[in-house]
């Protein structure tokens, strides 16, 4: 989703910083970030009737979540159609780590993110169609002409096929992606607007960049998803 | 003919903070540096809530968890301790009614006897004769008539 936006926000200067967040704290003076504070778990299965609204904002697709004994699957059943959830709560370094099996298919994108009010991000990106490798990137105040991709091998079960644990460890000194309990990849402390540095949200979710109208993001998402519609 | 949907299937969330006991993270300027972000100390509203969840909610939800059968043991362990205490009860009543029943005969026989003694007495102080035999004082009291009876107990006069 971001990445369907921001290339089309960025074209449009004056309108990045609002397109995304409700207050780029860079320009203006935001209100407080609730903190977290301590740790948050939850494990999903079938006695869930919807995400707990007290710690999820779902912003997007609450009708396309249902729950069952393997967890909360979110579904995306034609063009258009996007899941996202955002915490409530707020972290400022720390540990996020998320189990899921991404959905199968070109063009759908799984994610899970922390984003900061000032568009500091640090990724987990799963595209469907890819059966070998998922994606990590960071970004520094949502500037996307940054280029910090890394491609680490997820294969056998790949991606889809089976449950992973997808980990970010994030100090001031350093991130680390942590995949299925292996460091893959250990990014050092840069400048700000480089290196992510303020609170951030934890958020996940799925989405079709194959969809996308920019030609550039169904390229990059792996081309049109077939949903099956006449 | 409708393809399926697309499943993105999340089993797990698990986020640890960096900073322990905050409440409130703000920005202190428009730098963006980690180091103008202050942090306010003390139970975050996340903090509350997931508390609040601990005791109740994580209750019903052990319940939930438990399997079918571990539910049908525990219903039944309750029903068999109701049953139990129950069937305790209704044999302690019928004890209770029992001795009860008997407590009863015994104090009827007594105010019987003391009532006949009482009787007696009366018949005695009105001949005024405590020489009397007993046996024949009862005859005079338990007289054929009922009439007799009651004609003794009235000359009897002070009773």
């Amino acid at each position: 989703m971001f990445r369907t936006f921001l290339p089309l926000a960025l074209s449009v200067a004056t309108a990045s910083a609002q397109t995304f967040t409700d207050c780029n704290p860079l320009n203006s003076t935001c209100p407080d970030n609730p903190a977290l504070g301590t740790t948050f778990a939850e494990t999903y299965n079938k006695t869930f009737e919807e995400f707990d609204k007290r710690f999820w904002n779902i912003t997007a697709g609450e009708s396309l979540i249902s729950f069952d004994d393997n967890g909360a699957e979110l579904a995306l059943r034609k063009k258009g159609d996007s899941v996202t959830l955002k915490s409530n709560f707020y972290i400022f370094g720390g540990v996020a780590e998320i189990i899921f099996r991404a959905a199968p298919g070109k063009g759908i994108i799984s994610t899970m993110i922390l984003l900061s009010d000032n568009l500091d991000e640090i990724d987990w990106e799963i595209k469907g169609g890819n059966t070998t490798s998922v994606s990590n990137n960071y970004y520094g105040w949502g500037n996307l002409s940054q280029f910090h991709s890394e491609y680490p091998e997820m294969a056998n079960p790949n991606a889809m096929e089976d449950y992973h644990n997808y980990t970010i460890d994030w100090t001031k000194e350093r991130i680390q992606f942590i995949l299925n309990g292996n460091v893959v990849r250990t990014v050092g402390y840069q400048e700000p607007g480089i290196y992510p540095q303020s609170p951030s949200r934890i958020q996940f979710g799925i989405w079709c960049g194959g969809c996308s109208d920019q030609p550039g993001t169904v390229e990059w998402a792996g081309g049109a998803p077939d949903f099956g519609e006449a | 003919m409708e393809h399926r949907p697309f499943l993105m299937s999340v089993k797990s969330v698990r986020v640890t903070d960096g900073v322990t006991n905050s409440s409130i993270y703000t920005y202190g300027d428009h730098s963006g540096h980690w180091d103008s972000i202050q942090i306010e100390h003390g139970e975050s509203e996340a903090y509350k809530e997931i508390n609040k969840l601990s005791s109740a909610q994580k209750a019903r939800k052990q319940w939930e968890g438990l399997s079918t059968g571990a539910k049908i043991g525990i219903a039944c362990a309750i029903l068999g301790a109701l049953l139990i205490g129950a069937i305790a009860f209704a044999f302690y009543c019928i004890k209770q009614r029992k001795a009860g029943r008997i407590e009863k005969a015994q104090n009827d026989a007594e105010w019987e006897k003391q009532n006949q003694e009482l009787m007696e007495y009366r018949t005695m102080m009105a001949k005024g004769n405590f020489a009397v035999s007993r046996q024949s004082v009862m005859l005079e009291v338990n007289g054929p008539k009922p009439d007799s009876q009651a004609r003794f107990s009235r000359l009897s006069g002070r009773f």
